[in-house]
């Protein structure tokens, strides 16, 4: 019995320390373990109270509760909470061998108990407790596998010197009281211990050299915790205790424990407390951290970062690429579309848009990642812009839409403004729309009569007069005002001098005659019951069937009627007017104008066609012709011209002589002649001609243009199919030419002369040599021309010939200055079926007799591409980083392709024939030899965007 | 950008995206494989890990 309050039931331990009793506790009726420890307490007992009262407030899974702590016959008992099980050192006794899993699970628990007992929160002030003497022996394994930290050493926690034991093996140097930490200035110091493990004397035995001496005392701390399971964990792993001096303790194998593991150990049991742990926290923190720190986990994860990141980082670099690679795309599609756009406005006959259009093409070139120009964009450009078109003719300038398809079109005489009638479906009536022709701008919309016969006619560059919704009205363009209003009309006509405007109204059987300037009613014509007249509904009615015409000074009037007939009115001397036509003929359509005294006109109906020239003066017939088809007759102050099917001539209304103004294929179906050119609509397509029935331009449309005008360099097409007016202007490029021939020699080729002086004219009948001044050095007709095989001109530094090459093999060759023949050699028969080469630096280009031309590279015989088909490839020239191919189409026009060293078609050439040091030239039908630079890509660009 | 034409770079560059995703996408599964491996090992040395 201890303290009237333990029974000893029997003892279960007994150490240098004491004994260790199980005991029952008879107040609380449950077992307690009493340890029993002899040593001394030399503290207050006011000390040892509060810190029994701290020992008994400790609370932790793995440490046992502490219920007293008393001193008895000199003895002092602690008594602990009684754990179940078995210490660990009688299962290692029993040679028990633990799983490294096993002991690691144990070093957690272990440790969490000592992070526990380290800590400074215990007691007032806060403080951590040093157990010293962690051992197998002092853990309890209980049943259910856990471990519990027992045999909890007070004195330390009384700062008692004397009471610390030392377990051999699991003992820290610090525990022997010695102090191998960094600062404690020995190299190196072997531990004996006292023989009784009693007292704190030690012996430290330096090596030799060095003085021996008594070692620095020191306590346990914290890391002799440290040392102390770490030596723990050896024993546990290994099943050896280790050796008792620090520095002689074998380390554990690598091989056959863990590295982690073993390295852990290691440290913990560094006899340098230093080097170990600094606290239990550290030493748990590296359990815990095995998974997470092994070297495997480690090489796994950088590895999987390693892939991941590459995988991830090729897999954007391939997104990139993909985007950048879809972004060019666009980008190039989007240029190819406007280009294409581009072409299509300027066939509608937009060049302005054309122009705009194709410089929308152009990519961004301050970007880098931003795609080449097309060669497309390219070659809409220069098609838009016309660098290459060095003809003299019409272009197209710009479109304008009207409010709906003209009935009636009039171009000022100055070319500046135009006048188009038309209907306004919204308000169903009509409306004189005023436009600019060089801005394309509507000035004004003017309410018109309501009637699609409706006219509108220029007294001058500034002056509208035209069928008004109040009357016949003159307007002035600049100041947007009317200047004057007459009487209700539908016809309207201006005498040449344009003093005088004649009106009528189409139910009407009179006309006003109007002075021009003032508006002043000058002369009321009575038609005596006829009228023009049209049918209830004149919508759709021609203005054009029927003839109002003033002559020059406005003393006559020419007026035709709905029953057919035809007067000429004398404003002078009204008794001597004049019925042209009677109404026998009963005929629909009349056209015509006076031409100074003479009135032409033309008149159909169902009895066919008249033509006839009437001399004013005194109302005799010069001339006339009957047909079954219609005549198309425009007399004014530039003459008279008929038209007749697809036969075009002006009439001399005195001789009758007849001088063809055009031929065409077509039938025409109307025309506009200004004096000097022509310009004609034929089914879908509307041409020019100039002097001695000259082809100018062509234009093929996709609707019927039949409402021409043309004044001077400015010409209009449009027609009821569309609400398009067509604006063309006429451009001439005489500072380009290099001579000019007589176009009625027929030629297939024409070149310069290596002097440049002379052009020689070609084609197997035979040629004609000139000077660019124009005067002929020879003419030669070729022998046998129908059985010339092929014809090469070659220039040669300054030297140039034609070189004639007979079927027979004979080849004549021709001086290209004079046209003298400068040899005749016979040679091998020509292969019909051999190919034609051409070569330039880096190409080499096979055109066979029949097929497409075939590009290849030079050196690589890659191939390249393919030249037009549907043309006789002629020749293949390389200019700088161009190459120039020339062709000859079926019909027997030349024209060429200006292209890069990728074969890709930069702009169409027609009507070229030569290329001389780096010049173009062009052979136009109209007898011109014109020549131009090649326009490289910033030069078009800076003409663009001069134009803009 | 050379002979290299924009739709080598288009059709190149989804292939080598398409390509690597699905790489990392094998290799994610494999290493999750192999990871399962290494953590059994793991276990079997170190015991279970306590979270």
């Amino acid at each position: 019995m201890i303290a009237s309050t333990y029974q000893i039931i029997e003892q279960i331990g007994a150490g240098g320390g004491g004994r260790v009793y199980l005991a029952d506790h008879l107040r609380l009726g449950k077992k307690v373990v009493l340890k029993a420890d002899k040593r001394s307490i030399t503290s207050s007992p006011d000390l040892l109270r509060r810190e029994v009262d701290v020992l008994k407030n400790l609370s932790h899974s793995n440490i046992p509760q502490v219920y007293d702590f008393f001193a008895e016959d000199g003895t002092v008992y602690t008594v602990m909470e009684y754990i179940e099980g078995e210490s660990l050192d009688r299962a290692l006794k029993r040679g028990e061998r633990f799983s490294q899993p096993q002991v690691v699970a144990w070093a957690r628990q272990l440790l969490e108990a000592l992070c526990y007992l380290h800590s400074p929160t215990h007691g007032d002030p806060p403080r951590g407790y040093v157990h010293s003497d962690i051992k197998p022996a002092n853990l309890m394994r209980r049943p259910d596998g856990r471990i519990c930290l027992i045999d909890f050493n007070i004195a330390l926690a009384l700062g008692e010197e004397s009471v610390v034991g030392c377990s051999v093996g699991y003992a820290s140097p610090e525990h022997y009281g010695i102090d191998l930490s960094s600062d404690s200035g020995f190299d190196t110091q072997k531990l004996t211990a006292a023989p009784d493990g009693q007292g704190m004397d030690l012996t430290v035995t330096m090596p030799a050299g060095k003085a021996a001496g008594k070692g620095r005392r020191v306590l346990p701390d914290a890391r002799s915790d440290i040392y102390s399971v770490g030596a723990t964990l050896y024993h546990l792993l290994s099943g050896t205790r280790p050796a008792k001096d620090a520095q002689e303790v074998a380390p554990l194998s690598g091989k056959e424990y863990s590295p982690q593991i073993v390295d852990i150990i290691t440290k913990a049991m560094q006899p340098n407390p230093d080097l170990r742990y600094q606290s239990a926290k550290e030493m748990l923190d590296a359990f815990e951290g095995l998974h997470r720190n092994d070297p495997r986990v480690r090489r796994f994860q950088r590895q999987r970062l390693a892939v991941s990141a590459a995988l991830s980082a090729t897999a954007a670099l391939g997104a990139a690429a993909a985007f950048l690679g879809l972004w060019r795309m666009r980008l190039t599609e989007q240029s190819l579309k406007l280009a294409e756009y581009a072409q299509n406005a300027l066939a509608e006959g937009d060049r302005q848009k054309a122009v705009s259009l194709a410089l929308q093409a152009l990519p961004q070139r301050d970007r880098a990642w931003n795609p080449d120009t097309p060669p497309q964009v390219q070659c809409a450009l220069a098609e838009a812009l016309g660098v290459y078109d060095l003809s003299d003719g019409f272009r197209a300038y710009r479109t304008l839409e009207l409010p709906a398809a003209p009935v009636s079109l009039e171009l000022a005489p100055d070319g500046g403004y135009a006048c188009a009638v038309c209907a306004d479906s919204a308000e169903n009536t009509f409306a004189a729309v005023l436009f600019d022709t060089e801005t394309a701008a509507i000035e004004a919309s003017l309410p018109a009569a309501d009637s699609a016969l409706a006219e509108a006619e220029f007294l001058d560059g500034n002056t509208l007069v035209y069928a008004g919704r109040e009357g016949v009205c003159a307007y002035d363009i600049a100041d947007r005002q009317e200047l004057w209003t007459g009487g209700p009309a539908t016809a309207v006509s201006i005498s040449a001098d344009g003093s005088r405007v004649a009106a009528l109204y189409r139910d009407d059987s009179f006309a006003t005659v109007y002075d021009a300037g003032s508006g002043e009613v000058t002369d009321t014509v009575d038609f005596e019951g006829s009228y023009q007249g049209a049918a209830a509904n004149d919508s759709f009615a021609n203005p054009d069937d029927h003839i109002l015409a003033l002559n020059e000074d406005g003393s006559r009037l020419a007026v035709s009627f709905e029953d057919g007939s035809l007067w000429i009115y004398d404003l002078e001397q009204p008794e001597r007017s004049v019925m042209l036509l009677d109404q026998s003929r009963a005929s629909t359509h009349f056209e015509g104008g006076f031409y100074g005294p003479y009135f032409a006109f033309s008149a159909a109906g169902a009895q066919g066609s008249v033509f006839a020239v009437v001399d004013t003066t005194d109302m005799e017939q010069t001339g006339g012709f009957e047909s079954e088809d219609a005549f198309g007759v425009q007399a004014d102050a530039d003459g008279i011209c008929v038209q007749s099917g697809n036969l075009l001539v002006t009439i001399d209304p005195v001789t009758g002589e007849q001088t063809p103004l055009v031929t065409t294929a077509e039938t025409i179906d109307a025309f506009s002649w200004d004096g000097s050119r022509t310009e004609i609509s034929g089914g879908n397509a509307f041409s020019f001609f100039g002097g001695n029935a000259g082809l100018l331009s062509r234009f093929e449309t996709e609707f019927r243009y039949r409402l021409l005008c043309l004044e001077g360099d400015t010409a209009l097409a449009a027609g009821g199919d569309t609400a398009d007016v067509r604006i063309l202007r006429f451009e001439g490029h005489p500072e380009a030419e290099i001579c000019a021939y007589d176009p009625s020699y027929i030629h297939d080729e024409a070149r310069l002369g290596a002097d440049g002086q002379t052009v020689m004219l070609f084609s197997y009948r035979g040629f004609r040599v000139q000077t660019t001044a124009g005067k002929t050095v020879a003419e030669v007709e070729l022998p046998d021309a129908d059985q010339v095989y092929d014809q090469q001109f070659v220039r040669e530094g300054d030297e140039a010939c034609l070189q004639v090459i007979y079927r027979d093999g004979t080849v004549r060759t021709y001086d290209a200055r004079d046209g003298s023949m400068l040899s005749e050699e016979t040679g091998e028969r020509p292969d019909d079926t051999l190919l034609e080469e051409f070569e330039t630096d880096r190409l080499r280009v096979e055109s066979p007799l029949h097929g497409t031309p075939q590009v290849y590279d030079a050196v690589s015989g890659k191939r390249i591409g393919a030249l037009a088909e549907d043309a006789y490839l002629t020749y293949v020239t390389q200019t700088g980083a161009y190459i120039i191919a020339q062709y000859v189409t079926v019909e027997g026009e030349c024209y060429g392709q200006l292209l890069n060293e990728d074969c890709e078609v930069l702009a169409e050439l027609p009507c070229l024939c030569d290329v001389c040091d780096g010049r173009l030239v062009f052979d136009y039908p109209t007898g011109d030899l014109r020549s131009a630079e090649i326009c490289g890509w910033e030069e078009l660009l800076e003409l663009a965007r001069t134009e803009q | 950008m050379g002979g290299i034409t924009d739709e080598w770079l288009f059709y190149g560059g989804m292939f080598l995206a398409a390509g690597s995703l699905i790489a990392l996408i094998l290799y994610l599964c494999v290493s999750k494989l192999r990871f399962a491996r290494l953590r059994a090992q793991l276990e079997k040395e170190y015991g279970k890990r306590e979270r």
